[in-house]
């Protein structure tokens, strides 16, 4: 199932894709007479269960009953409870920062107030950054409680996937330290308005039993930037669910953000340590992103989010 | 006012007023109450109902999305050029799912290692609009809670990835019952201003007024303040940020409580209440 949230004159509505066409999830509950979830994050917290009748509900709908995607105005497709993000992910984004592979997986978190869908615009704050940059990755929906959780087990525990972008402003998060040496800073770098773009919608995971070789690609304004797969991934999805569930207890609609390939304008900001080295992929090396580009994030299997980013107040 | 909120018998939440003599349920729901125009003083006024049994468990009198913390503070023992690197100020983001009650267990895991803690102010403030300026911010501060920032004194450590480090925050200071608050939540009206002291297992200090500014205005920079942002004012004697050579490194207080099972984290503040959660036992791994 691809299941998205849209909005309506009176309040967010769930759908299901169907081809080209979104049909409103309600009315199959309402055919096999159970009540329908109000959100898509009511239907994550639900669990297996909740999980059992959605499909029974989607069963008994068909494209004719929708209306165009097109058209339509998407909302992220639920609100995650909690971001986790592991970044240093890809060789290719470690090398062009000049780091190496950590030994450990990286831990932060995203503050999920950021969350915005498909189709919104970032804002761009300038008195807060002239960085802002993309990060493509695999948006890794947590749908059974996972504490604990051993790496051959860790695929049970999710319920989904979707795409996320990473937005982050590069002047806040990489601060020069002495010379050739850099902090980072998630916290600054990672969260404020607008810095998680999530979506078109959740894929369950039933539809994508192997993302280890997804790729993953982000466009600027029709120009390619990143352009990489999961199998050059460092720590693959089961050892990202069980690294983090050693420490915390990962609940229904946490998202985990897998982490971004190299291509982000930080990898030619030569002032904050990169090295731009060339790419034989097709990846044009280039500047942060400007006023009113449109932002494409695409992974194969999930689709497309697109976002503008536009400068405001 | 005060306020609590209750787990009921059925494992629901009943938000209540406490008053000096008795304890009265409210109508709504706090966080409702706080996200109101103008806060518990403004327009919304509170529907109580008859007063409360006493002695019922209590539970976080407010479930944030995200809690957002300062980083350690610079050494002061630093030269100037140090403190100048060393110094800039940092937030860092705890999961709202690390969020407990005052006397609910800290689940323990052995990649923890020893724990430690601080007694801080939580801050909640009214729906804020960003840059408010340090002089405005605390107008837009609706209550107060304690709250007992828990982290792992051998994970909140640097880690380097070839010529970047940070802080590892994320396995250091955001795992489960890493934030236990409570058990009263204060309108702002009641304390601003104040002499407020907490006291916790390092020592006893008054609230600085104007550093909870500084800070609040600092956090406010990046995003909208709300009740789904829980903000941690920060503690005058946590670890803080040095230099080993020319490397940074988090310094703990000579002293450091490092707990484990069956300790308790404790908190107190006279205005406050008392947070007294036990570190619980191990968790058995699942599978």
């Amino acid at each position: 199932m691809r299941l998205l949230t849209y909005e309506t004159a009176p309040g967010a509505r769930v759908g299901v894709l169907r081809g080209e066409r979104v049909v409103e999830l309600a009315l199959g509950y309402g055919r096999i007479g159970r009540p329908a979830p109000g959100s898509l994050d009511e239907l994550i917290a639900g669990g297996e269960e909740a999980w059992t009748t959605a499909r029974r509900a989607v069963e008994v709908l068909a494209p004719e009953d929708g209306v165009p995607l097109d058209g339509l105005r998407l909302a992220p497709p639920f609100i995650p409870r909690t971001i986790i993000c592991g970044g240093a992910n890809f060789a290719d984004h470690l090398d062009e920062t000049h780091r190496e592979k950590p030994d450990h997986v990286e831990f932060f978190l995203k503050s999920p107030t950021g969350v915005v869908g498909a189709g919104t615009d970032v804002r761009m704050d300038r008195a807060l950054s002239t960085k802002y940059d993309y990060e493509v990755e695999l948006g890794i929906v947590i749908g059974r409680p996972a504490r604990n959780v051993m790496r051959e087990a860790a695929l049970d525990y999710v319920c989904g996937y979707t795409i996320i972008n990473d937005v982050s402003i590069r002047d806040r998060q990489v601060i020069p330290w002495d010379p050739g040496r850099y902090q980072l800073r998630f916290g600054e770098g990672k969260s404020y308005r607008d810095s998680a773009p999530l979506g078109p919608w959740l894929v369950t995971a039933d539809e994508l039993p192997d993302v280890s070789t997804l790729g993953l690609r982000t466009r600027v304004s029709g120009q390619l930037r990143q352009n990489n797969s999961m199998r050059n991934i460092i720590w693959d999805v089961p050892a990202l669910i069980s690294y983090y569930s050693t420490y915390m207890t990962l609940e229904p609609g946490f998202l985990i953000a897998a982490g971004t390939p190299g291509g982000p304008a930080l990898g030619s900001d030569v002032e904050l340590g990169a090295d731009p080295y060339e790419r034989r992929d097709g990846v044009v090396r280039g500047a942060y992103v400007p006023d009113g580009a449109l932002v494409e994030c695409e992974i194969d299997g999930i689709g497309v989010l697109a976002n503008r980013y536009v400068v405001a107040d | 006012m005060r306020f609590t909120v209750y787990r009921k018998p059925d494992g629901g939440r009943q938000a209540a007023l406490v008053e000096p003599d008795e304890v009265r349920p409210l109508a709504g729901s706090l966080t409702d109450l706080l996200a109101a125009p103008g806060g518990s003083r403004g327009p919304v006024q509170p529907q109580l109902g008859a007063p409360l049994p006493a002695g019922l468990p209590t539970v976080p009198p407010v479930q944030p999305l995200v809690v957002v913390a300062p980083g350690p503070r610079p050494d002061p023992a630093l030269p100037e050029q140090a403190i100048r690197l060393a110094g800039h100020r940092e937030f860092y983001l705890k999961s709202g799912h690390t969020v407990i009650g005052a006397e609910d267990a800290i689940p323990y895991r052995d990649a923890l290692g020893a724990l430690s803690y601080r007694a801080q102010l939580g801050l909640i403030f009214r729906p804020t609009n960003r840059h408010t300026p340090a002089a405005a911010i605390l107008d837009r501060l609706a209550a107060v809670v304690l709250a007992a920032e828990v982290y792992s004194v051998d994970l909140l450590r640097v880690g380097w990835e070839g010529t970047m480090w940070h802080v590892r925050y994320g396995e250091g200071a955001s795992f489960d019952g890493a934030c236990p608050i409570g058990p009263l939540l204060v309108t702002a009206d009641e304390l601003l201003g104040a002499e407020v002291r907490l006291t916790d297992g390092a020592g006893d200090a008054a609230i600085e007024w104007p550093d909870v500014a500084e800070f609040a205005a600092y956090v406010n920079e990046w995003m909208e303040l709300g009740p789904s942002v829980l903000v941690l004012a920060g503690s005058r004697h946590g670890p803080v940020m040095t230099l080993e050579g020319a490397d940074p490194v988090i310094r703990f207080p000579s002293g450091e409580p490092a707990l484990g099972p069956s300790d308790v984290v404790r908190a107190s503040s006279s205005a406050l209440g008392e947070v007294a959660a036990p570190v619980g036992k191990p968790l058995i791994v699942a599978r």
